[in-house]
């Protein structure tokens, strides 16, 4: 499963590329919102982390783009973020990530969701 | 002299508050990360060169937390009431004409003008000072493209926020957009509790660099909006918001 990693914290990003790719899953990055939009386009991963907090367009922005582009509307986001009160949550939700992650990352229940998401983006 | 409105004092530690936790959540991230590799990479009987860097990535996380942790702790005394709050009346434009007159002496041929004045309520106006000047020269210091910069001074209960937007027209190049990521650092409320190390060397450095600004700041003002440009552009125009009563 291919996956798009949008994160903009280099040691977050660095750390969580290797722990995902150690769990046998390809991974891309990009490091800002606008970045993610053009990696999503180039790249069509299966499922896209998104952290939310990002330089040049937040990662609210750009899953609201993402979830309204042709070509990339279908691939499922995962939110990824340090905001963790519960209207952070709905916000995430609300501009269109299928599911919500909090940070610390919990890595068994993100592959759950991973691995969940991606199933049901591959049977439709 | 000025006064903060209540909302906006609330509104401001609101946003200091959630800085912190995102800061201290995003560093834990890393450490706790680093250290589940760590582990695993251990028992699995991996290279052990690895290990350098990750135990280098935990440190560096761990001295960000302990940096937060003072930040926290300068919180919870505002809250408890064990800092008294004096109002220390901070003149925008003293600080100001500070950069005009280091801008005067490094470019004599050049006019630089700074009008009005704006008070802020803060205990702290030399570290305010200081991240003002450090944000002028961050922005002024190295592009020949136009931009513009809006910041705005939220006072707080004991330390201010800076906001700082960043808006560039010329985002084709390479470089541009590397310019633009940089200055993109800055959109995030900026705290000044404890924030500024390091700046009178890299302030000396780079205000030699600044070819040309303008600043004004509004009498009435408790934010103010400095709108500068690179140097191949001329200074366009100031604007302020009254965020009291």
């Amino acid at each position: 499963m291919k996956l798009l990693l949008v994160e903009d914290h280099m040691m977050n990003r660095e750390m969580l590329t290797r722990r995902l790719r150690k769990l046998g899953y390809e991974v891309v990055t990009a490091v800002d919102g606008e970045q993610s939009i053009t990696v999503a386009q180039t790249e069509l991963p299966d499922l896209i982390l998104m952290d939310m907090s990002l330089p040049l367009m937040d990662g609210w922005e750009a899953t609201r783009q993402l979830k309204s582009g042709d070509t990339t509307r279908h691939i499922p986001v995962i939110a990824l973020t340090a905001y963790v009160h519960e209207f952070d949550r709905e916000k995430a939700l609300a501009a269109g990530c299928d599911e919500y992650e909090t940070k610390p990352v919990d890595m068994k229940s993100l592959i759950e969701k991973i691995e969940r998401l991606g199933a049901t983006a591959g049977s439709t | 002299m000025l006064t903060v409105l209540p909302e906006h004092r609330a509104r401001t530690l609101t946003l200091i508050r959630s800085k912190l936790d995102h800061d201290l959540r995003s560093n834990l991230n890393v450490i706790l990360g680093y250290c589940s590799m760590c582990t695993e990479d251990l028992a699995s009987g991996e290279d052990p060169s690895q290990l350098s860097d990750d135990l280098g990535y935990i440190a560096a996380a761990g001295r960000e937390l302990l940096h937060l942790n003072n930040q926290v702790s300068d919180l919870l005394e505002i809250q408890q009431g064990k800092w008294r709050i004096a109002p220390t009346e901070l003149e925008v434009d003293y600080v100001l004409q500070d950069v005009i007159d280091e801008v005067t002496e490094a470019f004599p041929a050049h006019t630089f003008v700074l009008d009005g004045e704006a008070r802020l309520e803060r205990s702290d106006a030399r570290t305010i000072g200081r991240l003002l000047c450090w944000l002028l020269t961050q922005l002024c210091k190295s592009t020949s493209i136009a931009f513009t910069v809006e910041m705005i001074i939220e006072a707080g209960i004991d330390g201010a926020i800076i906001h700082v937007k960043c808006l560039i027209d010329e985002l084709e190049e390479a470089e541009h957009r590397k310019l633009a990521r940089m200055l993109a650092q800055l959109h995030e409320p900026v705290p000044v509790l404890n924030r500024i190390q390091d700046f009178d060397g890299y302030y000396r450095s780079v205000m030699c660099e600044l070819a040309d600004a303008r600043i004004e700041a509004d009498p009435q003002a408790l934010s103010c909006r400095v709108t500068l440009s690179g140097p191949g552009e001329k200074y366009e125009e100031t604007d302020s918001e009254t965020l009291v009563g």
